[in-house]
């Protein structure tokens, strides 16, 4: 069941509609139910294995409130966060894993059979398991109390809103809420229906006409070269910007209905004037995850520059291979790791060179500048990150450079002039909405705008759904992570 | 750094804001659709429509892709509508044959035109280089004939269905450029060149599929939106489209009929160009169809694995629902040319006919084989091209198909 579905809209509103009708301390069985239903319509073998992953966390949760001594809660949250990363590795990263085993084997002239395990990836897996791990770390480490409640409990793991992409919710923000349901407030229905409605803009207006373009270029390297390549990795970097923040608004906007908030995931980043700052913006959930789970165990900046500066690449080599079981991913991490290790060499540089230039005397300038070689390092990497393989990437690295300036050569086969300057314009309004809004929250943003102008943007994002929507029912790109 | 989510702030709510609000919504809604509905509630979907609102006294229809126009049901001597399509596949028949079933109360018998490409169609699978160029002509078909179901997978066009013209398949390009046109000469006063389109014209111009005949006549005409959806169908090979000797080989979209109004009785006139159609002309017509019906039969067996196999489930389905309802079915293949009949892929010829036979010897429908009768195949003054029939050859189709069914 997909965000973008009609079957999506009607369980929200009929899950909504019911969970507003029962007393609150029920409610946690309606809203486990729902979720189960939602995640087992995605197959329902993967429910298995996510009962079984809650399962574990829960009964590891469980031990560590009763374990006194530090011998045993370390032993048990080892082996909590073991079982929990070995299933993630198991369906993830097995085959990879033996892939690139085989591939080095053969470099070595060794040649080998290795069987490859073929598992399905199961639905949202990365997701829960970083939520599941991030419990037990936090359970383990005394930041947060045990839940004892096994329905509480399943339903903070299960909760359907935030299941399959995230936001990968903290144990502290959400079993709260989930314990003690708030009171119906209208305002936050409303805003809660004007982010669904973002979201689906974004996703269907959007993401789903982009991705025509980028798909078709990134689907047939060879047949391209020059200008489509080159703007199908610009409108990449907006597709999966309003595919995953298009999803990520569907989702809060889907809790509060529910009346409950979850964290907000991301922050106009294409606004960012670092690479840093770019990740404090993108994909906040994974990224604050990464930096509280396994940046600071390792030693976070308390340690030598040397070893910080090491911990800062481990992390980010990570998190590319959190997206995916490809050696792509790394190199996206890796790629984003340098751009902040060369952003810290260079700091003091830079700031010389910027102060030659005059340019803190035109700030708002310089901030532009900034933003515009962000976002070209960012949509640079995120060429790896499209790309189906190195083969790819390399060819589209080096079709790239033959740039046939020429209006019909950007088109790729299948687009039309109207439908890329649909999303061009898309692409503006979204940009014009980021500068205009002065906070991350789209929805909160236009609730303290003046009614007239609320309507009228509401109703314009109702007519571009309406016109421009594509309805194909695509996936949502971070489900397969 | 964490950006953490603010609640939102309370804001002075009055009672008559959500009710305004909705109303204001309706409004929007009605405006595209006024905006909209010149431009794509075109002849066919009109057509549709009405045919729809005679279903009441109806007592026999028909489906099937364009060679189902060929069943003339008022030659036969029955009261009815002919729901037959351009292009039409086995899962568009079924659908709108349930949905003629369900509307009309008096029916008595369904004709299922079977040719030769059905049991390897499927117009949503139709793929080309990641653009699905055939699905869109099903918006229409759940806007005319709207059901409480849909064909498998087809929840994105059962929505747009619903929702036409308002969402339509071309994300209002005419829409835009038609209405940016009026507002233009209501500003200015101004003419366009050539005045205003036929309906027939406005009809095929507004259905993106719509065969690409002779080009635009006047600034108005807006452009042919299957140039959009990257079709590569040559273009007409009908009366209209010329046809004479020296023009290049006749070759539209090969599912799309020559664009007649449906029902029209008339003989179409007999141009210098008509009377230069001549067997090479046919012959060159039926090569074109085959060889575009051979590629989008391979993309749909690309797309929809075991393919034949649904079909032909689909088409027992079917038999059944209607027999359920006690209404008989008669399944046609309807006559060709011999020329096209020898180009078109052996095999397929084979299961069309394997499967009719086989469908009555397990159910209640008759089959009628028409497609090599003596009495059509090299006779060229019946067809408009080499597998469509004209009206001369619909009225000895109608007598055929009456002596098969002793309908007199």
């Amino acid at each position: 069941m997909l965000f973008n579905s009609l079957e999506y809209l009607a369980f929200l509103l009929l899950v909504a509609a019911v969970s507003w009708t029962l007393p609150p301390r029920f409610r946690w069985v309606w809203l486990l139910a729902a979720s189960w239903f939602f995640y087992a319509s995605y197959g329902p073998p993967y429910l298995v294995l996510f009962v079984a992953n809650t399962l574990v966390a829960y009964l590891a949760g469980l031990g560590l409130g009763r374990a006194q001594s530090p011998r045993a809660r370390r032993l048990i949250a080892v082996g909590g966060v073991g079982v929990l990363f070995s299933t993630l590795f198991v369906f993830k990263y097995l085959d990879f894993c033996l892939r690139s085993l085989k591939a080095v084997l053969a470099v070595a002239g060794i040649r080998t059979h290795l069987p490859l395990a073929r598992l399905a990836l199961p639905v949202g897996i990365s997701f829960y398991t970083f939520q599941a791990v991030a419990y037990v770390v936090d359970v383990y480490k005394r930041r947060f109390d045990v839940e004892r409640h096994p329905g509480i409990f399943a339903l903070y793991k299960a909760f359907f809103v935030q299941l399959v992409a995230g936001p990968i919710e903290r144990p502290h923000r959400l079993l709260p809420q989930l314990r003690a349901p708030r009171a119906f407030a209208l305002d936050r229905i409303v805003t809660g229906a004007s982010l669904v409605l973002w979201g689906l803009a974004k996703k269907l207006v959007l993401a789903d006409r982009l991705a025509l373009y980028v798909n078709e270029v990134y689907g047939h390297p060879s047949h391209y070269h020059g200008l489509p390549i080159i703007l199908a990795t610009y409108l990449f970097a907006f597709q999966i910007y309003c595919d995953f923040s298009g999803y990520s608004d569907i989702a809060l906007g889907s809790a509060r209905l529910l009346g409950y908030e979850l964290m907000q995931n991301f922050d106009r980043p294409y606004l960012s004037c670092s690479v840093r700052e770019f990740w404090t913006r993108w994909h906040i959930s994974l990224s604050s995850w990464f930096r509280d789970y396994l940046y600071i165990p390792l030693g976070g900046n308390r340690v030598s520059r040397v070893r910080a500066q090491l911990n800062l690449m481990i992390v980010f080599l990570v998190s590319g291979l959190w997206h995916g079981a490809a050696w792509t991913f790394v190199a996206w991490g890796a790629l984003h790791g340098t751009y902040l290790l060369v952003a810290i060499w260079t700091q003091g540089l830079r700031a010389r060179i910027a102060s030659a230039l005059r340019l803190d005397r035109v700030p708002r300038f310089h901030t532009w500048l900034q933003r515009v070689v962000v976002f070209h390092l960012v949509t640079f990497a995120w060429l790896f990150f499209r790309a189906r393989g190195f083969d790819d990437a390399w060819l589209l690295l080096k079709r790239a450079g033959d740039v046939r300036w020429s209006w019909s050569a950007a088109l790729p086969r299948g687009i039309t002039g109207y439908e890329f300057g649909v999303g061009l314009i898309g692409i503006a309004a979204l940009k014009a909405m980021h500068l205009w809004q002065n906070c991350a929250n789209t929805a909160d943003f236009l609730h303290s705008r003046a009614r007239p102008v609320r309507w009228a943007l509401h109703y314009v994002t109702v007519a571009s759904i309406l016109l421009f929507g594509q309805f194909d029912l695509t996936e949502f790109i971070y489900f397969r992570f | 750094m964490q950006a953490e989510s603010t609640a939102p702030r309370p804001v002075r709510r009055a009672p008559w804001a959500p009710p305004c609000f909705f109303l204001g919504l309706g409004l929007l809604v009605w405006g595209l659709y006024w905006l909209g509905k010149p431009h794509y509630a075109d002849e066919d979907l009109r057509s549709d429509l009405q045919k729809v609102r005679d279903l009441e006294e109806a007592r026999a229809v028909v489906v099937g892709a364009s060679h189902g126009k060929g069943v003339d049901l008022e030659q036969l001597g029955l009261e009815g509508q002919n729901l037959s399509h351009n292009g039409q596949d086995l899962f568009e028949m079924a659908y709108i044959a349930r949905s003629a079933s369900e509307r009309a109360p008096k029916l008595e018998t369904v004709f299922i035109a079977l040719s030769y490409f059905t049991f390897a169609f499927d117009n949503a699978a139709d793929d080309r280089r990641g653009v699905r160029d055939r699905i869109g002509r099903r918006i229409e078909m759940y806007s005319a004939f709207p059901r409480a179901a849909f064909i498998p997978g087809d929840h994105a066009e059962y929505a747009k269905g619903l929702l036409y013209p308002v969402v339509t398949r071309d994300h209002f390009r005419h829409g835009f450029e038609r209405n940016a046109r009026r507002l233009w000469r209501f500003f200015t006063g101004g003419e366009t060149r050539g005045g205003r389109r036929t309906p027939a014209r406005s009809a095929a111009a507004a259905r993106p599929e719509a065969p690409r005949a002779a080009p635009p006549a006047s600034a108005e005409t807006p452009p042919d939106p299957a140039e959009d959806e990257g079709l590569d169908d040559p273009e007409p090979g009908d009366d209209s489209a010329g046809g004479t000797e020296t023009d290049p080989p006749p070759s539209n979209d090969p599912t799309d009929e020559p664009p007649v109004a449906a029902g029209t009785k008339r003989e179409r006139p007999s141009t210098k160009a008509h009377t230069q159609k001549n067997e090479a002309w046919y012959a060159r017509h039926a090569a074109g169809r085959c060889r575009q019906y051979a590629r989008l039969m391979d993309s749909m067996r690309a797309h929809h694995p075991n393919l034949e196999r649904d079909t032909y489930n689909e088409l027992v389905g079917l038999v059944h629902a209607l027999e359920a309802k006690h209404i008989s079915v008669v399944l046609v293949t309807p006559p060709y040319l011999s020329v096209y009949s020898a180009c078109f892929d052996a095999r397929m010829q084979r299961i069309t006919r394997t499967n009719a036979l086989r469908l009555t010897q397990t159910t209640g429908a008759r089959y009628v084989d028409l497609s090599t009768d003596a009495a059509f195949t090299n006779k060229q003054g019946f067809f408009v091209d080499s597998d469509h029939l004209r009206q001369n050859g619909k009225n000895v189709l109608a007598q055929k198909l009456a002596q098969a069914l002793h309908l007199r």
